[in-house]
């Protein structure tokens, strides 16, 4: 018998019993739109989380940010007290990379780039424009190289002179601090329930009159921001005085005229050797924000700035305040007890750790040793008010720009009178930007790190992304697992059935004179067809439907990614939504080989049985 | 003059649980060519056992048949379905059309399962549809005729392929009086008129009596020839 006519009866059958193919027709057809719609979805949103979100955090998890300071090479970007007391040990004997460091860690596997990044030994850097109302107070600057700048600008991250310089902010660093004391002018302190407090992690209690809080941005605005910088502002005189006695402090805010004093006492000590109004006047400069951090990659609360703006930087800094002296000479023994800036070593530049945090680790440590602070070559004439914000272990007042050269016991030597003295000198870098060609490697890396006698703990953070595309990976997992389950068992059912119903049917056949192989091989062309049927008719409608669905699935994305996503990172990106209409023909070509192949292989399993029905059964007179 | 059919110490046993039944038991008989047999028996005599075996439906379990010369016996499933497409014809008790085929499918698709063209098969259908007084009903499917035109369809295919031999297993027993005449009837002029012999289980005596041969079966046996 021929084929054709075989496939000709398989028709014939379909006019006249529709509703019988119809039960194989329609759960292939429901089963391949499904298929179609949901692997296109699935490849889409995951072709979307990968252009929001994936990308941008597997991007910056590429960056692995070695510090002096073994604690700060966690993730944690946030203000964590526990680490304070920790850390306050280490602090003082925090060392700096050198290029040799830089050599060793670039010669790591899976290392692509090494780059120091320093640290400017700059105080008291503030904007008073950036937010309309308040003013911010930067912690530090660091220089960044241009590799690891694009993790977090897509804009061009070099100095060119006359334009705006470009910064990469730092959420942590935009808050706002203030002092609030309530009613009262002193504060009493117990120094027990301190120590308790410390597990919980909220030193509060104790300053609890200093206060700050995180100012609402929006990064999409703040980027391409232009602002102007303050570099070098005089510190704020501290405005309260602390006496302490067995288990308590009392802090005691100043009357408005004790604060007159101290500031006109400041004024005249530094009017003996500077022009007050010059150096009192901080240098500015126009930055343009081309980026800001704010995802748990971040792992200090520095600033960034080129690494070619530094020198420029630098110079002006020192030589504001060699331009603004009055000619008077400033002696070793007056460098030693009235005044501080930057130690020059004869090899780098140093600045102690600046800004809220290392005064109050300062004071930690100091309440810790139940020691009051040392002020070391003191004279006693002047009180050290410069011990206020930005200037710990330091004596006297500070000075910005002014650079204090020391010899190797430390002892002070004289001022440096050269305004390139940075440029020339060692960079202090305190932080390595390591790059590493794939995120996946991060682990090994890391391990590699610790080995080689860096201290860089893991994250815990890429995993989460994992986990959330694993989700992705296991619907379809399941999706298609079901898929094979509900063919191979539609299948069967259908043409079992069928089969037992056509059991006379098969006997005339037989009877005519149609042998076994062509029955076998009408029975799994009536399979096939049908299944070709629904397969058409499900991808035709699979891909008419998925256009629909994108629309929703892309609704609901955008409210994933702003309700969900952009609570913990702030590097959202919005998708367009074309990228929902898109398509998987590859799991669409993967669905129809799975098709064809269990169908048949049921099919003819089945069918075997159809033709194994002996021709008898067609005189059976029942 | 040679037999068309030869049937040599037929055996037929199947087992019913435990117990071994003998359907048909060393029958021996032989048909010249151009003769006809009406097979006669009670229920359960063993006749429509002798026609499946005969005819190549079913398996034999000893003997031998032997159909215009060529032993069945030993043919493979691809043999005996060509042999039996082109040699022999079946009409049944039941009426067996396929019901998703029109009267002119159902009597082309002998022709068909033999490899004849679609064309050449339509037109042999339509003019055997002619010869049964159906011409006006070929394209109709089976449920919108008649049971007495059914079976006049199921005779039309029955001699599609011009078949040495026609097996009928009572193919009036139910029908009426005059539709039972009028099968009848068709089917004894048109193999006499193509020289085809007729094997035809009957209980009926009348219809037997038309028959130029007839044997009577009784318990699987032949009771006289």
């Amino acid at each position: 018998m021929k084929l054709k006519d075989i496939l000709l009866i398989n028709i014939k059958k379909l006019k006249t019993k529709t509703k019988k193919a119809l039960f194989l027709i329609i759960p292939i057809f429901v089963l391949i739109t499904l298929s179609v719609i949901l692997s296109s979805q699935v490849k889409n949103i995951q072709a979307a989380a990968t252009n929001s979100v994936f990308g941008t955090i597997a991007e910056s998890y590429k960056l692995i940010q070695v510090s002096t300071q073994a604690n700060t090479g966690t993730s944690s970007g946030g203000f964590d007290p526990s680490q304070m007391f920790n850390s306050s040990s280490s602090s003082s004997e925090s060392t700096s990379f050198s290029t040799l460091d830089e050599q060793v860690v670039a010669a790591l596997t899976h290392v692509e780039s090494v780059s120091l990044q320093s640290t400017l030994p700059v105080s008291n850097i503030k904007t008073t424009d950036l937010f309309s109302d308040k003013t911010v107070e930067l912690d530090s600057l660091s220089t960044l190289d241009t590799n690891t700048a694009a993790l977090y600008t897509t804009d061009d991250f070099t100095y060119t002179e006359g334009e705006a310089i470009p910064i990469i902010l730092n959420a942590s660093s935009l808050t706002y601090s203030y002092e609030d004391w309530g009613d009262s002018t002193t504060i009493t302190m117990d120094m027990s329930s301190m120590k308790r407090d410390s597990s919980s992690g909220a030193p509060t209690q104790r300053l609890s009159f200093l206060k700050s809080e995180a100012i609402e941005y929006d990064s999409a605005t703040l980027v391409g921001t232009t602002f102007t910088l303050e570099i070098g502002n005089l510190s704020d005189i501290q405005d309260y005085t602390t006496s302490r006695s067995s288990g308590t402090e009392v802090i005691t805010k100043l009357t408005d005229e004790e604060l007159a004093t101290k500031v006109s006492e400041r004024e005249t000590a530094i009017a003996e050797y500077w022009d007050y109004d010059k150096i009192s006047t901080p240098i500015t400069y126009t930055f343009v924000v081309v980026g800001v951090i704010d995802d748990a990659s971040a792992v200090d609360s520095t600033a960034y700035i080129p690494e070619g703006f530094a020198d420029t930087l630098m110079t002006d800094y020192i030589a504001h305040e060699i331009n603004s002296r009055n000619g008077t000479e400033i002696s070793t023994d007056v460098l030693n007890s009235s005044f501080t800036g930057i130690t020059y070593d004869g090899v780098e530049l140093t600045t102690s750790t600046s800004g809220m945090m290392g005064q109050m680790m300062n004071r930690m440590r100091d309440m810790n040793s139940g020691t009051t602070p040392t002020m070391p070559q003191s004279s006693g004439g002047t009180p050290p008010e410069g011990m206020g914000i930005g200037s710990f272990d330091a004596s006297g007042y500070l000075i910005p720009g002014l650079v204090i050269e020391v010899d190797d016991d430390n002892a002070v030597v004289g001022t440096v009178d050269d305004s390139t003295i940075y440029t020339s000198s060692t960079k202090y870098a305190d932080s390595m930007n390591v790059i590493i060609d794939n995120v996946v490697n991060r682990d090994s890396v890391i391990e590699a790190l610790n080995t080689a006698g860096y201290a860089v703990q893991g994250t815990d953070d890429v995993a989460v992304f994992d986990e959330l595309e694993d989700t992705l990976n296991t619907v379809s997992k399941v999706f298609m697992i079901s898929f094979i389950v509900l063919v191979t068992a539609i299948v069967a059912l259908t043409m079992s059935k069928f089969i037992s119903e056509s059991i006379r049917e098969i006997g005339i056949f037989r009877a005519i004179g149609m042998r076994k192989s062509a029955i076998l091989a009408m029975f799994i062309s009536q399979s096939l067809l049908y299944v070709l049927i629904g397969y058409v008719g499900g991808v035709a409608l699979g891909i008419g439907l998925n256009f629909l669905t994108g629309h929703f699935v892309s609704g609901w994305f955008d409210t994933f990614l702003t309700e969900t996503v952009a609570k913990t990172f702030n590097v959202v990106n919005t998708v367009d939504s074309s990228i929902f209409s898109g398509i998987n023909f590859t799991s669409i070509g993967i669905y129809t080989a799975l098709l064809i192949g269990i169908s048949s292989i049921i099919s003819i399993i089945t069918s075997l049985s159809a033709s194994k029905v002996s021709p008898v059964e067609a005189i059976k007179n029942e | 003059m040679s037999n068309i059919l030869e049937v040599k110490k037929l055996t037929k046993k199947y087992e019913d649980g435990d117990i071994e039944v003998t359907a048909l038991d060393n029958v021996s008989f032989s048909l010249p060519e151009g003769f006809d047999l009406a097979i006669l028996g009670p229920s359960g005599s063993g006749k429509t056992t002798l026609l499946q075996l005969a005819g190549g439906l079913d398996t034999m379990t000893s003997g031998d048949v032997i159909i215009s010369g060529q032993s069945i016996k030993n043919m493979s499933d691809s043999e005996i379905s060509d042999f039996r497409n082109q040699t022999m014809g079946f009409i049944f008790q039941m009426i067996n059309l396929h019901d998703f085929f029109t009267a002119k499918e159902n009597v082309m698709l002998p022709m068909l399962v033999g490899g004849v063209n679609r064309a050449e098969a339509e037109e042999k259908a339509l003019k055997l549809l002619e010869k049964v007084g159906l011409s006006h009903r070929a394209n109709h499917l089976p449920r919108q005729l008649s049971g007495g035109e059914q079976q006049r369809v199921a005779v039309a295919r029955a001699l599609a392929n011009d078949p040495k031999i026609i097996f009928a297993d009572e193919p009036t027993g139910k029908l009426d009086k005059a539709n039972s005449k009028m099968v009848i009837d068709i089917l004894e002029n048109l193999s006499h008129d193509n020289g085809m012999s007729v094997i035809m289980i009957t209980h009926d005596e009348n219809i037997a009596k038309r028959f130029s041969r007839v044997i009577k079966l009784e318990n699987g046996s032949v009771k006289n020839n």
